[in-house]
């Protein structure tokens, strides 16, 4: 792609998002959206793989109509209460069906079949994109509606968790676990929304902590499939003995950092006296430790039978780290003795 | 506290930046400085009961031996598994032993919390390094599924814990351990808060029924593993229950029958299991089962004597567990195999090794001086005390343990040798001194047992 | 005037299910035309004249003229119709579906809290539509600004990945 084009597509990327997040009306924020998905259409379509075009073209037909729904119901919320706020929105029917469709947009549990076939068809940096920054605009949307219609929010919180988590038990390909863990995460983030939104968006930062080394390895080693984690072990074997902690962190196994917000979010709702539904969203989360498990085995726990080729790269120096794996790995491992900062910063 | 959490967390840049020909001995004679140095906790001169009390940790009588036993058990794993890790690359071997030493941080600092949420945390956390010993160094393929059961049956039992404490702390606003008598009122007494405190421990122990990730864990895993797994990590079940009884104490009476009931019918079928076992390392793991079985009948009878008998057992089990597993290593690594029926009749080319395995057998079945046999004898008198009926179980336990430790004596030991291991090589004094260093305490225990009897002077 | 308004939304609601069914291009492009008309008719009557006109203009008279045109060369030459068996399923289906929605809204009252803010038309001299482009073009210039900016971003997206020569993602040549 030409760099002039290019470079248009990602400040209308950042641009987009941040429209989004300024305004208060929902005919901009609807206007934030539609520039973000436009932005990163030929960004997904770059590579002109075949995949990659049916990433591009299933993006676009998932995102137009649940943008369109949104201003539907924007427009519907307008005329029936006459204002465009975000944060005052005070009829059911508008509310559901915009709670859903950012839903939509962000991928979450009834609605989430695209994610993973979207993801499948990108590189792993456009996917580490649509799986951060592209999330941030409709998180933010939903954010602001945190105290409207607490089922609908409950319902696709913890059908997340568990469909993120069964979703990724069978999968063989990288990107496709990587969406299905967003997925669980998201489920995470809605589960306490109505709550707490300080700790949902706290939880949004810790996952996009976690979720960025592991994306950036996966890059590094061009590791698209899990037949190909074993590489890692021989070409960059420090990266390969701390990749399970980073997959288990993500997965909030408790010396790491991807316990603070499970532990912060069971502790708000036992706050709150909802004991059976902190026991349940725990439980679920087990799921998809399972599969972060698998991953861990297959990538460093386990020795696989290695062919030529691998003990050719053995005997190679192995590749050195970029400095932006160095200073993302630490975060995403180690903020668990840094709790009560992290609560009196965002709580 | 931080006299040992520190040289301990040293003991990880030694491993790191010692040159590879110093690696095994540095860091083997400062660990054995360091429990050296934990063996001062002994002497608990404090009227409250809490000694080295600082801001989160702190030990008491219920704590110190078993901090002490993990002190112990590091020099003595990387003892063990110097030969074991011989054939692998310099990066591993560090890594290895700095997962034991990893493995030692957080144990000592789940001993020693006074906060229950930290407790709970170390707790998990020594899983990680288990983890990853036990699949990344196990010998079979089945070190995978053991790995996995391993990681599930804790975290499935014990984030319902997780919900119950922090509903603890709500009604409370403290989870602190060392001003549990204040703000124990407060607590509310529901079944489910009860079932959800114990589980994740009864799981841990492991009470009979909750218990198959053990055996398995314990057959796959390297010696260091096996011998953490049984010594200390299966303690923490019991140390966790002590704890955790003291706060929700009062609806124990009626919820315990169940589990004491399963406790003690757990002692006589892993017995039976035992008795009909081939495999030697399954055949210890299962003994493990039913000695912690009694600990916890003992600890749910929630007398004193039923937590004085369970620490003794548990400290004594924990040396005896640990060198049986040495030296089913031994014999693994000249036979290559843990079958017992193709390993028979060593006493004749090991004389020497014979004595180690008598000695340890009969520490298994509780020979009278040793504290195998304090701790076993008040664990049964104590549950006399708490119900005439529970004789018949914990008698014939205690016969049927006899009878399949004797088992296990007599056929790796007596009878004539097989002659397909003729040639094995000799054990070395390296082996000598690592079953030595297991026996030895034990054998000073006999001594003094007030020290491991959770009574506070 | 009632009148012309439920002819025209039974033809906006009809036509809709219409452009849904159908399966080949052709007969959608058409349907999609006449549910525009008929959404023009419905503006008008609501109100909105100066809004009926733009959509007419540019929606009709220039995207959706072209659209039918290029869907008509390409489409086959026997086109599926709304006499063909699941076309006519379908649309159907769609109808039952939007009689059960209309006579779930009457029953229950969402729809009658709608015409709230339509009295506020006689406060002001401009019809609303009139003055809310005019808001745009003097007291929110901003919005404009990134109104057009959006669509010179979508135009050059689409030139992007329609270029020729293989160098756009979707044409092969």
């Amino acid at each position: 792609m030409n760099p002039i084009t290019l470079s248009m597509f990602t400040t209308a990327l950042l641009s987009g998002t941040l429209i989004t997040l300024s305004s208060t009306n929902w005919l901009m924020a609807w206007m934030g959206l539609e520039i973000n998905t436009m932005a990163i259409i030929p960004i997904i379509a770059r590579k002109h793989h075949p995949r990659a075009t049916e990433a591009a073209t299933k993006y676009f037909l998932i995102q137009a109509p649940a943008a369109a729904t949104i201003l539907f119901c924007a427009i519907t919320n307008a005329w029936m209460t006459g204002q465009w706020e975000i944060n005052q929105m005070s009829t059911d029917l508008p509310i559901i069906l915009i709670l859903i469709s950012l839903a939509f947009k962000m991928g979450m549990a009834p609605v989430h079949s695209w994610l993973p076939d979207v993801l499948q068809g990108l590189d792993l940096m456009t996917g580490l994109v649509l799986s951060t920054w592209q999330k941030l605009a409709p998180f933010y949307l939903i954010l602001q509606l945190h105290s409207t219609h607490s089922l609908t929010l409950i319902l696709l919180g913890t059908m997340s968790i568990l469909v993120g988590g069964w979703g990724g038990l069978n999968q063989t390909q990288t990107r496709k676990i990587l969406a299905y863990s967003s997925i669980t995460h998201m489920g995470w983030m809605l589960v306490i929304l109505q709550f707490s939104p300080e700790l949902t968006l706290m939880t949004f930062t810790l996952y996009v902590t976690m979720t960025l080394p592991v994306f950036m390895i996966l890059h590094q080693n061009n590791t698209l499939s899990i037949n190909k984690l074993p590489i890692l072990a021989t070409h960059t074997p420090t990266i390969s003995a701390l990749i399970p902690l980073l997959l288990l962190s993500l997965g909030g196994l408790p010396p790491l950092t991807g316990f603070i917000p499970k532990w912060l979010i069971i502790q708000k709702m036992s706050h709150l006296g909802l004991f059976g539904l902190a026991t349940i969203t725990a439980l679920s989360g087990l799921f998809s430790l399972y599969f972060y498990l698998r991953l861990s085995y297959i990538s460093s726990i386990t020795m696989s039978p290695s062919s030529n080729l691998t003990t050719a790269t053995w005997r190679l120096t192995p590749n050195s780290i970029p400095l932006g794996l160095k200073t993302t790995i630490v975060p995403s491992m180690m903020l668990l003795p840094l709790t009560p900062m992290i609560n009196s910063l965002l709580l | 506290m931080m006299k040992i959490l520190t040289p301990t967390l040293m003991l990880i840049p030694l491993t790191w930046l010692s040159s590879f020909s110093h690696l095994w001995r540095p860091t083997l004679s400062y660990s054995f400085i360091i429990s050296t140095l934990s063996l001062t906790w002994i002497k608990n001169m404090s009227e409250t009961g809490w000694t080295s009390l600082g801001l989160y940790m702190a030990t008491d009588t219920l704590s110190t031996p078993l901090i002490i036993l993990t002190c112990w058990l590091l020099p003595l794993m990387i003892l063990a598994s110097q030969d074991h890790m011989k054939t692998e690359s310099q990066t591993r071997q560090r890594l290895y032993i700095t997962l034991l030493i990893f493995l030692q941080l957080f144990l000592i600092s789940a001993f020693s919390s006074t906060e229950l949420i930290m407790f709970y945390i170390m707790f998990e956390a020594t899983l990680i390094p288990t983890l990853m010993i036990i699949t990344r160094w196990g010998n079979q393929l089945e070190r995978l599924s053991a790995g996995t059961y391993l990681l599930f049956y804790t975290l499935i039992s014990s984030l319902p814990l997780l919900v119950a404490l922090l509903m603890i702390q709500t009604n409370t606003g403290s989870l602190s351990l060392t001003s549990a008598q204040f703000y124990f009122s407060l607590i509310p007494q529901h079944n489910f808060l009860w079932l959800a405190c114990f589980l994740a421990f009864l799981v841990k122990m492991p009470l009979y029924g909750l218990h198959l990730w053990l055996p398995k864990a314990h057959v796959e895993a390297p010696i260091a593993g096996s011998m953490i797994l049984a010594a200390v990590l299966l303690k923490l079940g019991g140390y966790g229950m002590t704890r955790i009884s003291t706060i929700v104490d009062p609806i124990s009476k009626n919820m315990t029958y169940p589990f004491i009931t399963l406790a003690l019918w757990g002692v006589i079928m892993t017995g039976l299991v035992c008795l009909q076992q081939m495999d030697l390392k399954s055949l210890i793991a299962y003994s493990s089962v039913g000695h912690m079985g009694l600990v916890v009948g003992g600890v749910l009878t929630q007398t004193s004597w039923g937590y004085s008998g369970a620490l003794i057992l548990m400290i004594a089990h924990g040396l005896t567990s640990s060198a049986l597993f040495c030296l089913a290593n031994i014999n693994y690594e000249r036979t290559h195999s843990r079958i017992m029926y193709l390993t028979r009749g060593l006493q004749i080319i090991f004389p020497l090794m014979a004595i180690w395995w008598l000695s340890f057998t009969l520490a298994n079945l509780a020979l009278p001086p040793l504290p195998n046999m304090m701790g076993e004898l008040t664990i049964i008198v104590c549950m006399f005390n708490w119900s005439w009926w529970t004789i018949i179980f914990t008698g014939l336990g205690t016969l049927i343990t006899a009878a399949y430790s004797l088992h296990m004596f007599t056929t790796t030991q007596r009878g004539a040798l097989p002659p397909h291991i003729t040639s094995l090589t000799p054990m070395n004094i390296k082996e000598h001194l690592l079953i030595i260093l297991h026996l030895l305490p034990l054998l000073l225990l006999i001594l003094k047992p007030e020290i491991i009897t959770c009574w506070s002077s | 005037m009632t009148f012309i308004m439920y002819i025209a939304l039974l033809v906006m609601v009809v036509g809709l299910g219409a452009v849904v069914a159908h399966p080949s291009p052709y007969f959608g492009s058409l349907t999609l035309v006449v549910v525009s008309g008929a959404a023009c008719v419905v503006l008008i009557v609501y109100g909105g004249t100066f809004l009926a006109l733009v959509m007419f203009l540019v929606y009709l008279g220039g995207m959706l003229v072209v659209f039918a045109y290029t869907t008509a060369l390409a489409a086959d030459s026997f086109p599926y119709t709304l006499t063909y068996g699941d076309v006519m399923l379908y649309w159907t289906l769609y109808m039952g579906l939007s009689l059960i929605c209309y006579v779930k809204c009457t029953v229950v009252g969402v729809v009658e809290g709608w015409d709230l803010f339509e009295n506020w038309e006689e406060f002001g001299i401009f019809e609303s539509d009139v003055r809310g482009m005019a808001l745009m073009y003097s007291d929110v210039g901003s919005l404009l600004l990134i109104g057009g900016w959006m669509l010179l971003l979508t135009l050059i997206a689409v030139l992007e990945l329609c270029r020729g020569n293989s160098r756009g993602a979707l044409r092969a040549v």
